[in-house]
């Protein structure tokens, strides 16, 4: 293909980084999400004003910053470790920095997602003798869901834009893979269109995914409202 | 504190009180300083059918929601003969406090079905999950249940698609499929349009024929009348009157149960 002059496996891999990159850090930071939130809701002092801690600072601070930090914390901290230089690698460093973002808003989430719930569901869970894990799990969790998707899906298209800023670590991601062959090919509209498209194809599709599992989340709801 | 010892019945002597399905001991209950539940003592035996009255805030809902501890109370002593667990002032563990709901099917004002749920999957999780059930075997018990409360064909729908008459129907299903000792009803018509509460009505009152040990608050009085075998009026967290349905509605003693009648008969049709 003349349009892409021999970088399209380039791109190709680049594009493929960035979903690895983004859906790694999606299920971490899901995983971080609903600890964060059980932690502000807990009643244990010490784990809320963790909690508390970890969403103020990383919510009030640029993402490229955070990623710069971690990069070059993780950096210092292992090189301090095995006493040598070591390089942190381009990919755990981004999955770890955003993971570190994703999780602190998807908290935020997760904590008024549960809140929604209604008491009587629960106490209906309790009623039963179903254990507070149990409740949680057949009650708690698929009913959250149904209130967090829509800021979870929002989340989820900031995080994979996101990935771009991994590249400024060396991250081999989509947007890297573009500026490197908008260089070598003093092209650089063509390049940057052409990962353009793509960030918007990845985005496009998770729109509709987003509406489906909204739909199936929806279940047995919708239909009183 | 409400603590729970469950070999303390073995312990105690065999007496008279073998029959008793349920016995709650000097219970007290206290939200901040307001003291809602004041020392309140009742027993239920097997087969009882005890219909709660009261106006509106006299305890009633703490009273049913301490027995299962939805609520937990601060003092006193639950006993629920058949399956020898007791619960009395001191700590109580979670382990403890599932024994004891196991043993209380709680149907609630406002039905509380899980929404996300099918009426089969609701009625079949708790058999499942805590009694331990096989899938086919809670499937077949609720599929028996469902016969029963008159909504077979509706096992594959949400509870949003269904009537709220209907929708109790289940939820006194979902009770009945842990086959409690003892069924606590919590006003489980109140919520409803006047058209659909015979049904529950009914359901209920095929329950209690069956010989189930019932606590029901309820102000359908004509209800209670028929249905039930004692009547206890609450006033202020404490048992104001209590007695047989004919004595308690034609000349009860208390002035405050006077009043709390007269004052229900223009709502007195059913
Ligand atoms: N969770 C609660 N927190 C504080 N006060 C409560 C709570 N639940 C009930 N109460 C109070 O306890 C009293 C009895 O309430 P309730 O048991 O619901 O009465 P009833 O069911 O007879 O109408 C009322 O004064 C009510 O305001
Ligand atoms: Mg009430």
């Amino acid at each position: 293909m003349t349009l892409l002059q021999g970088f399209g496996d380039q791109i190709i891999a680049g594009a493929i980084t960035t979903l690895q990159v983004a859906l790694t850090s999606l299920v971490l930071g899901i995983a971080v999400g609903l600890c964060g939130a059980m932690a502000k809701v807990s009643g244990i002092g010490a784990l809320r004003w963790l909690a508390d801690g970890y969403t103020t600072i990383v919510r009030g601070i640029p993402e490229l910053l955070i990623i710069l930090i971690l990069f070059f914390g993780g950096t210092v901290a292992l090189s301090a470790l095995f006493g040598r230089y070591v390089e942190v690698d381009a990919f755990a460093a981004g999955v770890f920095a955003l993971t570190i973002v994703f999780g602190a808003y998807a908290t935020e989430v997760f904590r008024a997602a549960l809140l929604a719930v209604p008491r009587s569901q629960i106490e209906a869970a309790h009623a039963l003798a179903l254990s507070r894990a149990l409740t949680f799990r057949l009650v708690i969790l698929p009913q959250m869901w149904r209130y967090a998707l829509p800021g979870l899906g929002n989340l989820w298209l900031t995080l994979l834009k996101d990935t771009a800023l991994i590249s400024v670590v060396g991250l081999e991601d989509l947007m890297r893979k573009a500026s490197v062959a908008a260089g070598a090919t003093h092209d650089p509209l063509t390049f940057y269109l052409i990962a353009a498209a793509l960030y918007l194809t990845f985005t496009s599709v998770s729109l509709v995914g987003l509406a489906l599992l909204e739909q199936r989340a929806g279940r047995g709801v919708r239909i009183s409202e | 504190m409400v603590k729970f010892n469950p070999d303390a019945l073995q312990s105690m002597p065999d007496q008279s009180d073998t029959t008793a399905a349920l016995r709650v001991v000097d219970l007290r209950k206290r939200f901040g300083q307001l003291e809602v539940i004041k020392g309140l003592s009742l027993t239920a035996n097997k087969g009882d059918v005890i219909s709660i009255l009261g106006s509106s805030g006299s305890g009633k809902s703490t009273l049913l929601r301490c027995l299962n501890f939805l609520e937990p109370p601060n003092e006193g002593e639950i006993w629920i003969g058949g399956r020898q667990i007791q619960a009395r002032a001191g700590a109580t563990g979670q382990r403890e406090i599932n024994a004891l709901r196991i043993n209380l099917g709680m149907v609630f004002q406002t039905f509380n079905l899980w929404l996300h749920k099918t009426v089969l999957e609701n009625i079949v999780e708790a058999p499942i999950h805590v009694l331990g059930l096989s899938k086919p075997e809670a499937q077949l018990r609720a599929e028996e249940l469902l016969l029963k409360v008159g909504l077979a064909d509706k096992r594959h729908a949400y509870p949003s698609q269904l009537s709220g008459g209907q929708q109790q129907r289940i939820a006194i299903a979902r009770a009945l499929a842990m086959e409690p000792e003892i069924l606590l009803f919590d006003e489980p018509t109140s919520a409803l349009d006047p058209e659909l509460v015979g049904d529950v009505l009914k359901v209920i009152r095929a329950l209690a024929d069956e010989g189930r040990t019932m606590l029901i608050v309820t102000h359908e009085l004509n209800f209670a009348r028929q249905v039930s075998n004692r009547i206890v009026f609450l006033h202020e967290g404490q048992i104001e009157e209590e007695g047989p349905p004919d004595a308690f509605f034609t000349h009860p003693s208390s002035p405050r149960v006077r009043q709390f009648l007269s004052s229900q008969r223009d709502g007195y049709h059913r």
